[in-house]
């Protein structure tokens, strides 16, 4: 029974592997310089960084951020509706358009608190 | 006389309903409308002293109407010879319980007032009840009326004292529930009936073990009550915090729950474990007589010492009830009810006097009969009686309790007559220096003698009093048909059985016990 | 005829009578919605006294009642129709039996008297948002899922829906700090319960190959029991224990409470306890019931605990919602051994009790929330419930009834309550227990008498408080006395209705 599983312990394995091998390769032949505090920085691309990287970010790109995922979420249901639409026929219609309709209140909703406003 | 003491029961709350209806501002009127209430009430009840036929069948004004059904619980009552007894004094001390506080009550009278007559309902329930489920629902049901009546209108100590009643008797009482569910299921083990019917669960043997554990739950209740020996504590607490209506009550009534319980629940029920326990309970009992009159004899505070003497009294009660003898128990019946009579006067007494000087310390009084002549009088017959003077109810019922105990317990039986004599020396000390003597305090120089209102309060008493010490035939003549059934019963050893009883029970049951020697030669 | 209408006619018919057991819920849910709704498009709703000041809901509270009003209808249709339900509905995701219809109705009941309450309440501490209405709504539909679910996966959604609402209403007063804290001790400590939950959950499909109760139980029926199935029993019952805040599990219980706005804790201890306690009997009742050798000496345990710590801590409080909260851990003890009594007669006293608890909580519940002031809610026992007595007859006095029905003292529901219970104990030959339960029944009295101590018994040394007690509100305190009263003096036909809705537990196949 648990043979089944066997494909996915192999490429566990593969993935060990490979990442191992990619870490132990680069620590033994690239160049042993660690003199310039660049190497630390976060994002090592070049640019220094400026300023503080704990700053506050503004809210609205939470609530954003937070609303999209909500929405996108809901909205990947309609797939399985929508392959199985045959089989489920007039009644799935129906059923889907009542949860259509639960996501629409939710829409009115956070458009009239005003949470996609921006200003 | 269909539904006679469902219309006993449950006026007082229908004139409770009637009194709620009154301002709480007009508190004449609440005191006259209880009073008329209370009368009222005495006068329904008091045919039954004549419509109760003793040589009749075991319990008369029977009532019988389902309830919950799907639990076997029936609203059933009745009355036997004691409880009519009982339930008349109930009745009688309720509207004197009014008079005796018309001025003692001095805030919150209306609710006093309904409180008084719930509790009276509460206390008349349990008289009546023939059913364990409702004698269950009453039993708790009195508690709070009294916890409320002590709670509110009681002394300086009065929350503690409160609670520490409810919590008693209450714990008491749930051990007892716990016992009940045991028995109802052992009777529909043994005859798939679901019942709390107190004739059905009677009529089934209930093995020796099981026999003994129900009834060390029940008898916990009930001792606490009483109170016996170790269970007694919460009783002075309780008394001398009460207001005096709710002394009185609580003294008069309230205690008589315990030995009843005995007497209609605890003994019959298991007879067999009631017998095996004798030995211990006549034992807390005597116990209980020496200490609650040790005790009372060092008491400064009036209250305090007749509490004690209660204590005392009722280990006399008990004693009389496990002498197992017709005697013995009808002394222990008479003897509720003189205790109820003797006890509830003297805490009216203290009552009164608290209201003079607002104490209860003996050594605050002295001289008072000079000042007080009528009061006097009256004190003296009620103090002579709680003592068992000749004459008076108290002989009646301590000699007829000694006498049935010494035929079975003649050890027992002269220990606790020490109790008599101890009685005799705090009663008396205390009427002596609360009475006679010179007035050394000022303030007892002017002391108002008995109003009328007062004496109309104690005459009855002592009229009963006297009654009962001079010709307690009607009222030996009224119990003794209940208390021959019940002595049979307790008597009837396992091997007496019913042939079809004895058989379900056939490996289970006991071999006979020896009748005690004494138990043949009744007076 | 039109063959789309025909179509759709035919599509009716298959749903209307799949639709039919979660009706209620339904119901719960489009008014709910519509609560919402109206209240964001302004409809309804009082214009602020200044420009740009939020205004008062009017509309969204009367929706919210008339949508509960109407689910409690719908259950009564349930009641009255459950003979010839069919079944199985949702492909055996929900179940519709006696148990879960009259535990429905309780949850319903309780939804209206927190409603009820609730109106005022607000008012009178500013909460003008109809997201309150709308979320109670959302919570009871959740209630409702969780008491007909009949399958693990229903039980878990129902349970998140009501979660989800209640964490957000325990901190609605966001501007105390109490409230807060409680929102958060809630949310974090339920969603770790939920891991637990979701894990057992895990386990017990693992073992069983299958979330659907009756199939779960098929499953495990043949002994011996696998390790895995019963450390998923085990997750299962910590999941629950969480809910309904068995000791050890119940430390969130006394912040949240105490921290939550009253209607709120109310809802807490009443629905969502009723709602857990549903799942977690029906889920031991039935599909763990060839496992009872194994788990009645685990709740036994926590039985004993719950009753002995709820009872004890209970002793110490001064703030009257942390005292019920500790009480009502307590209950939830007394609950608990009507389910370790695994019988019918125990599971009809489960019944009879959460009807009875529910209606005296609420009661108590009620009369806390109606004391309160603009702005404080007067929960200590020792400063502001001294003396009420004199001041407020009638609200004391229904205060003094509901604390004797927790006590259990007769003429009240909680007497035949608990009464029930015992008989349930006895006769499944847990007489320790019994006996406990009632040594803790004495405790308990110590501390519902101190509220009765401190109304009757002491003088009040605060100004009085002026409380004028809004229509609603004294509706629902009449129903909660009457109902109190009413189930303790006449109680053979609920007795009945419990034994009834017992009769198929389950109502599974």
């Amino acid at each position: 029974m648990l043979t089944e599983y066997l494909p996915i312990v192999f490429l566990l394995f593969v993935g060990l592997v490979v990442g191992g091998v990619i870490i132990v390769l680069s620590w033994r032949m690239g160049p042993r310089t660690r003199a310039l505090s660049i190497g630390d920085s976060p994002y090592e691309c070049g640019l220094v960084p400026t300023g503080d990287a704990r700053s506050r970010v503004d809210v609205k790109f939470y609530i954003l951020a937070m609303l999209f995922i909500l929405f996108d979420v809901e909205i990947v249901f309609l797939f399985p509706w929508a392959i199985m639409f045959d089989a489920l026929g007039t009644l799935g219609i129906l059923v889907m358009f009542e949860f259509l309709v639960i996501l629409l209140v939710g829409y009115a909703y956070v458009w009239r608190k005003g949470a996609l406003e921006w200003d | 006389m269909a539904f006679y003491l469902t219309t006993i029961l449950f006026f007082p709350i229908l004139g409770a309903v009637m009194l709620a209806g009154i301002p709480g501002r007009n508190r004449a009127a609440i005191r006259q409308a209880t009073l008329a209430i209370a009368v009222i009430h005495f006068l329904i009840a008091l045919p039954l002293w004549w419509l109760y036929a003793p040589g009749g069948a075991d319990y008369q004004f029977v009532e019988h109407v389902p309830w919950i059904d799907s639990l076997g619980v029936e609203y059933h009552l009745g009355v036997d010879g004691v409880s009519v007894l009982l339930t008349l004094l109930t009745v009688l001390l309720t509207p004197l319980a009014v008079l005796g506080s018309w001025r003692y009550i001095d805030h919150h009278v209306k609710e006093f007032h309904i409180l008084l007559l719930v509790l009276t309902t509460g206390m008349l329930g349990v008289f009546f009840a023939l059913d364990l489920f409702v004698f269950y629902v009453f039993w708790e049901l009195m508690l709070v009326p009294m916890y409320f009546l002590i709670g509110v209108w009681g002394g300086e100590q009065r929350v503690y004292a409160a609670v520490k009643f409810f919590l008693y008797t209450f714990l008491g009482g749930v051990l007892m529930l716990v016992g009940i569910l045991a028995l109802y299921f052992h009777h529909q083990g043994v005859t798939g009936v679901y019942t709390t019917s107190l004739a059905d669960l009677m009529a089934i043997p209930v093995p020796g073990e099981l026999q003994l554990a129900l009834f060390l739950a029940f008898a916990i209740a009930f001792a606490i009550k009483v109170p016996m020996f170790p269970f007694h504590t919460w009783l002075p607490d309780a008394h001398v915090q009460a207001p005096a209506a709710g002394s009185v009550i609580l003294a008069a009534v309230l205690l008589k729950m315990g030995t009843y319980g005995f007497y209609r629940f605890a003994m019959p029920l298991f007879p067999e474990a009631a017998r095996q326990a004798l030995p211990w309970i006549a034992g807390l009992a005597v116990v209980g007589v020496i200490y609650g009159a040790m005790v009372a004899l060092v008491q400064p505070n009036v209250k305090k010492l007749v509490a004690y003497s209660s204590v005392s009294h009722l280990g006399f009660v008990m004693l009389g009830l496990f002498a197992l003898n017709v005697t013995g128990v009808q002394g222990s019946v008479i003897q509720m009810i003189n205790h109820g009579i003797s006890t509830g006067a003297l805490f009216f007494i203290c009552g009164m006097l608290y209201e003079r000087r607002h104490t209860y310390e003996i050594a605050q009084f002295g001289g008072l009969s000079t000042v007080m002549p009528v009061f006097a009088v009256l004190f003296m017959i009620v103090t002579l009686s709680s003592i068992g003077l000749p004459g008076l109810n108290g002989f009646v019922g301590e000699f007829l309790i000694l006498v049935g105990m010494f035929q079975n317990h003649p050890w027992m039986t002269g220990i606790a007559t020490a109790g008599v004599i101890l009685a005799a020396y705090y009663m008396l000390r205390m009427f002596q220096s609360v009475m006679f003597g010179d007035v050394e305090i000022e303030a007892n120089r002017k002391l108002p003698d008995l109003s009328g209102r007062e004496v109309a309060v104690l005459l009855p008493l002592v009229a009963l009093i006297v009654w009962i010490g001079v010709y307690p035939a009607p009222f030996l003549s009224r119990t003794e048909p209940s208390v021959d059934r019940f002595v049979e019963r307790v008597t009837r050893t396992a091997g007496t059985q019913p042939a079809e009883v004895a058989e379900l029970d056939a490996d289970e049951a006991e071999p006979p016990e020896a009748v005690p020697a004494g138990l043949e030669g009744r007076p | 005829m039109n063959p789309e209408i025909q179509e759709l006619l035919v599509a009716y018919r298959v749903v209307r009578p799949a639709l039919f057991p979660v009706l209620p819920a339904a119901v719960l849910t489009l008014f709910g919605l519509l609560a919402l709704l109206v209240d964001v498009f302004e409809l309804g709703r009082t214009r602020g006294p200044a420009e740009g000041e939020t205004g008062t809901p009017i509309m969204a509270p009367y929706l919210a009642l008339i949508g509960t009003a109407l689910a409690l209808g719908c259950v009564g249709w349930q009641a009255a129709r459950l003979e010839t339900a069919g079944g199985p509905y949702f492909s055996g995701m929900v179940v519709l039996d006696g148990f879960g219809v009259f535990l429905s109705g309780v949850v319903l009941a309780g939804t209206l008297l927190t409603l009820l309450l609730t109106i005022g309440y607000c008012r009178r501490h500013d909460i003008h948002l109809a997201e309150y209405y709308h979320l109670i709504l959302m919570a009871a539909a959740g209630m409702l899922i969780m008491v007909l679910a009949g399958n693990l996966i229903t039980i878990f959604v129902g349970l998140e829906l009501m979660s989800v609402g209640v964490y957000v209403l325990t901190g609605f007063r966001r501007t105390r700090l109490r409230s807060v804290e409680g929102a958060l001790k809630y949310f974090v400590l339920g969603a770790f319960s939920t891991g637990f939950f979701l894990y057992g959950m895990a386990l017990v499909y693992g073992a069983a190959g299958t979330f659907d109760l009756a199939g779960i139980r098929d499953a495990v029926s043949v002994p011996p029991a696998s390790p895995v199935l019963l450390a998923g029993v085990a997750l299962l019952i910590v999941g629950f224990g969480f809910k309904v805040a068995l000791v050890p599990f119940h430390m969130w219980s006394p912040d949240v409470y105490q921290g939550a706005p009253a209607p709120v804790t109310a809802f807490m201890a009443t629905g969502v306890k009723t709602a857990g306690f549903a799942a977690f009997v029906r889920v031991f009742m039935s599909t763990f019931d060839g496992l009872a050798d194994q788990w009645i000496p685990v709740l036994w345990a926590l039985a004993v605990l719950t009753m002995v710590v709820g009872n004890v801590a209970a002793i110490r409080q001064d703030d009257i919602k942390r005292m019920l909260a500790y009480s009502s851990i307590a209950h939830a003890g007394y609950l608990l051994v009507a389910l370790i009594a695994h019988s019918d007669i125990g599971t009809a006293a489960f019944l009879y009790y959460m009807a009875a608890y529910t209606l005296m909580t609420m009661g108590a519940f009620g009369i806390v929330i109606v004391l309160g002031e603009k702005g404080t809610e007067n929960t200590s026992i020792e400063r502001d419930y001294a003396g009420i007595a004199w001041r407020h007859p009638l609200l004391a006095a229904a205060m003094a009834l509901f604390m004797f029905s927790l006590t259990g003292i007769p003429p009240t529901a909680g007497f035949v309550g608990k009464f029930a219970i015992l008989s349930a104990a006895v006769n499944s030959g847990h007489v320790p227990l019994a006996v406990l339960l009632v040594l803790t029944s004495v405790i308990s009295a110590y501390y519902y008498l101190k509220v009765v101590v401190s109304m009757y018994m002491r003088a009040s040394e605060r100004e009085p408080i002026r409380s004028q007690v809004p229509a609603m509100a004294a509706i629902a305190l009449l129903i909660a006395v009457v109902g109190v009263l009413g189930l303790g003096i006449f109680p053979g036909q609920w007795v009945e209705m419990a034994r009834a809705s017992v009769v198929a537990v389950t109502g599974l196949p």
